[in-house]
């Protein structure tokens, strides 16, 4: 099912457990280099800036075909559904093309092949025919799927899960009032069941290469069991679930209920978090407490927004240094200190996005300050950030 | 981990058996890291506290409480400072350690509350009086000896953008495009003249290893500046704008030599986009300018040119590589 060199694939994995046994200094640097001869892996996966680049610059040179071919008004103006499929369908071909023989994996090429085919497609199916939106949702929903399966691509992951959350609350509508009313718990049960439903697979062998789309599958989910309940979102009805507008009457008798899962649900993350050691669950905890915090002052604000930021604000400061000082020692399985976790620890480092989004934010730090930049190259500046890493 | 990885590399030869027995009793050490939990609400907690003093001056500027304002912010830059001096390691002319993440954001937490008591002497006692300049001039002279005597990066960083500022730039990433007049003349040169010193200060820091550390973050700054500023410049001054394209090929041509050397694929990437930035904008003045004023043509060039640039990147990236 997968498109790419399945050895290579499992070579990486292979790589990737030596790597981080490397860094916890249980096997030497050169015994690491023995093993990699072992296990080669041909892949064509540049550094991150070049793959960056290339993403950008495929993306310009097939719209700018696309915007050329239109302009010569290629077989009049009524055949550009079809113009756009067959692009698609050549923007396909080419994309496995470059992964067989090319052997682009995560270039930059092949994510933007697979997005562009994607695009090229559902543009050109719009233009010929009309659609109902529940079969667009539904079309996409097919397509990223397959794109997940075929090219592991884990943001399809969020596509799917949301697409499907999309299909459900649509079919769902046609059944009638008793369903409307009640879709914010259809949503929290559904949710709920996704998760769980996923959660197996992280471990399970078959689906080794999907673990990051699995873990974004398994964020989404807890993101919308939260939102599904959230007071703000139930009873503002002017919410927009993916472009359909929700116009459903709330009982306004379960306000008790939506209040109390709005609270409970992060501090239950991040409980749930420490207790069973899972990462995802404590960061979205985390992430979901400001969001109760807005819904909350949203309804009963008690003090001035200054003052609650300046005594938040302390509070946070005193709680991360008590934190750190109790953690000194490690604690009954807990540390402060860096544990080399592999590749884990980049893709959820929060406080490298944060940093890079709120400096910018209070025009302070040009620079998405030290610590971002520290992470790319890897400790060494003389890199200049980019150090041979990649 | 996955013990049954390492068996099987064992049993193929390529891991020896002290090591594999080092491995197999690693797993039970398996303590859960929190560090960057805490560091993410150690910052929250610093960003928060700074706005939140920055919108309690802001609104309360005018009513009585102004004093006491003005003793807590104090109260806070003091206590911070008072922390760091404690905590921190001696100078050095080379890269200090911090002694902890800790000591970073409380340094930030008193730099930044600092800066607010500036700007609120400023504005209610007027301190420095109608002499602007110096009232960005004095918190850029403190924040570069911060930088440099308690070896932070990040405050370096604020302190270029406040050099940035009294020179009269607006050089953060959202408003380097935005908030600048690149119509004016004169500021165009004054940002040449301030990349050409920031890319200067950083060979110097190098050279003579001075927080040669520092080198990255001046040259990133120093870079950017410079080669917006030559751009903006094709549209403005009344020379043929090939002129400035012989400018960016000059000092790219010394960024390519460093890149190669310090196996930077990041300068490389730079300079290989606002190079073609550059081309790209001289070639289509002159297409403009003869009469090959031709949409279709223009199209063709930016389709061709941009698979060249994906070809030359790929060999770029190979050339870095194999180094």
């Amino acid at each position: 099912m997968i498109a790419y060199n399945k050895n290579w694939l499992d070579n990486l994995l292979i790589r990737k457990d030596v790597a981080s046994a490397t860094e916890k200094n249980l096997i030497s640097k050169t015994d690491k280099i023995i093993i990699e001869n072992e296990y080669p892996v041909g892949f064509y996966s540049p550094n991150y800036f070049t793959r960056i680049g290339l993403l950008i610059l495929t993306f310009i040179i097939v719209s700018l075909t696309v915007g050329l071919i239109v302009i010569t008004n290629f077989g009049g103006r009524n055949n550009d559904g079809i113009l756009f499929i067959s692009l698609s369908i050549l923007t396909y071909i080419i994309l496995e093309l470059m992964i067989k023989y090319k052997n682009h994996y995560r270039s930059g090429v092949d994510d933007a092949l697979i997005w562009l085919t994607g695009i090229g497609f559902m543009t050109g199916i719009n233009l010929l025919t009309e659609r109902t939106f529940l079969l667009n949702v539904f079309i996409v929903f097919l397509m990223a799927l397959y794109f997940f399966f075929r090219f592991a691509k884990s943001l399809m992951a969020i596509i799917v899960t949301i697409c499907f959350l999309q299909i459900t609350f649509l079919l769902s509508i046609k059944m009638g009032h008793l369903f409307i009313a009640s879709f914010h718990f259809l949503l929290f049960i559904l949710s709920i069941a996704i998760y769980f439903f996923v959660k197996r697979f992280l471990t399970s062998d078959r689906f080794k290469y999907y673990k990051e789309g699995i873990q974004l599958i398994e964020i989404t989910a807890l993101i919308c069991i939260y939102l599904s309940v959230n007071y703000y979102v139930v009873t503002e009805r002017k919410i927009e679930f993916l472009n359909y507008y929700f116009d459903a009457p709330v009982n306004t008798n379960f306000a008790w209920f939506y209040w109390l899962f709005t609270i409970i649900i992060p501090v239950l993350y991040i409980l749930k978090g420490i207790q069973n050691k899972d990462r995802i669950l404590l960061r979205i905890g985390m992430l979901l407490i400001p969001a109760t915090i807005f819904t909350i002052r949203y309804y009963h604000a008690i003090i001035p927004v200054e003052i609650a930021m300046t005594i938040g604000g302390i509070l946070l400061i005193a709680m991360a240094y008590a934190l750190i000082k109790y953690l000194h020692q490690p604690q009954n399985g807990f540390t402060y200190e860096i544990i080399a976790e592999g590749n884990a620890q980049d893709k959820f480092n929060v406080e490298g996005l944060i940093i890079a989004q709120s400096f910018n934010g209070i025009q302070n730090a040009g620079q998405p300050a030290a610590d971002d930049a520290r992470a790319f190259g890897g400790g060494s500046f003389g890199g200049g950030g980019a150090s041979g890493d990649f | 981990m996955n013990i049954l990885l390492f068996e099987k590399l064992h049993a193929d030869g390529l891991l020896n058996e002290p090591c594999l027995q080092k491995i197999k009793s690693a797993p039970q050490n398996n303590n859960f890291s929190l560090h960057w939990e805490i560091k993410t609400i150690l910052y929250v907690g610093v960003l928060l506290l700074t706005s939140g003093i920055s919108l309690l001056v802001y609104k309360n500027i005018d009513s009585i409480g102004h004093l006491a304002i003005l003793l807590f912010i104090a109260s806070i830059c003091v206590g911070s400072f008072y922390y760091c001096l404690k905590n921190k390691l001696p100078f050095s002319l080379q890269k200090v350690a911090s002694p902890n993440s800790f000591f970073d954001y409380i340094l930030l937490l008193g730099t930044l509350s600092f800066l607010i008591l500036l700007g609120y002497l400023q504005f209610k006692y007027s301190v420095f009086g109608n002499r602007f300049g110096l009232a960005t001039f004095i918190p850029m002279v403190v924040l570069f000896f911060i930088a440099y005597y308690a070896d932070q990066l990040s405050i370096l960083s604020l302190a270029i953008t406040n050099l940035a500022a009294w020179v009269g730039l607006a050089i953060t990433p959202i408003k380097i495009l935005r908030d600048n007049d690149f119509n004016s003349d004169h500021l165009i040169i004054s940002a040449l003249l301030l990349g050409g010193v920031l890319i200067a200060t950083g060979v110097v820091s190098k050279r003579r290893n001075v927080k040669a550390h520092f080198e990255f973050t001046y040259t990133n700054f120093g870079a950017h500046i410079f080669y917006i500023a030559c751009i903006a410049a094709m549209f403005n001054f009344g020379i043929p704008s090939v002129i400035w394209l012989v400018l960016m090929a000059g000092i790219s041509y010394l960024f390519y030599l460093k890149a190669l050397k310090e196996k930077a694929f990041y300068f490389l990437m730079i300079l290989t986009l606002y190079l073609y930035i550059g081309l790209s904008v001289v070639i289509i003045k002159l297409m403009l300018y003869s009469s090959l004023e031709s949409i279709t043509l223009g199209l063709m060039y930016l389709i061709f040119s941009a698979i060249g640039l994906v070809v030359l990147l790929l060999e770029m990236n190979k050339k870095i590589k194999s180094l």
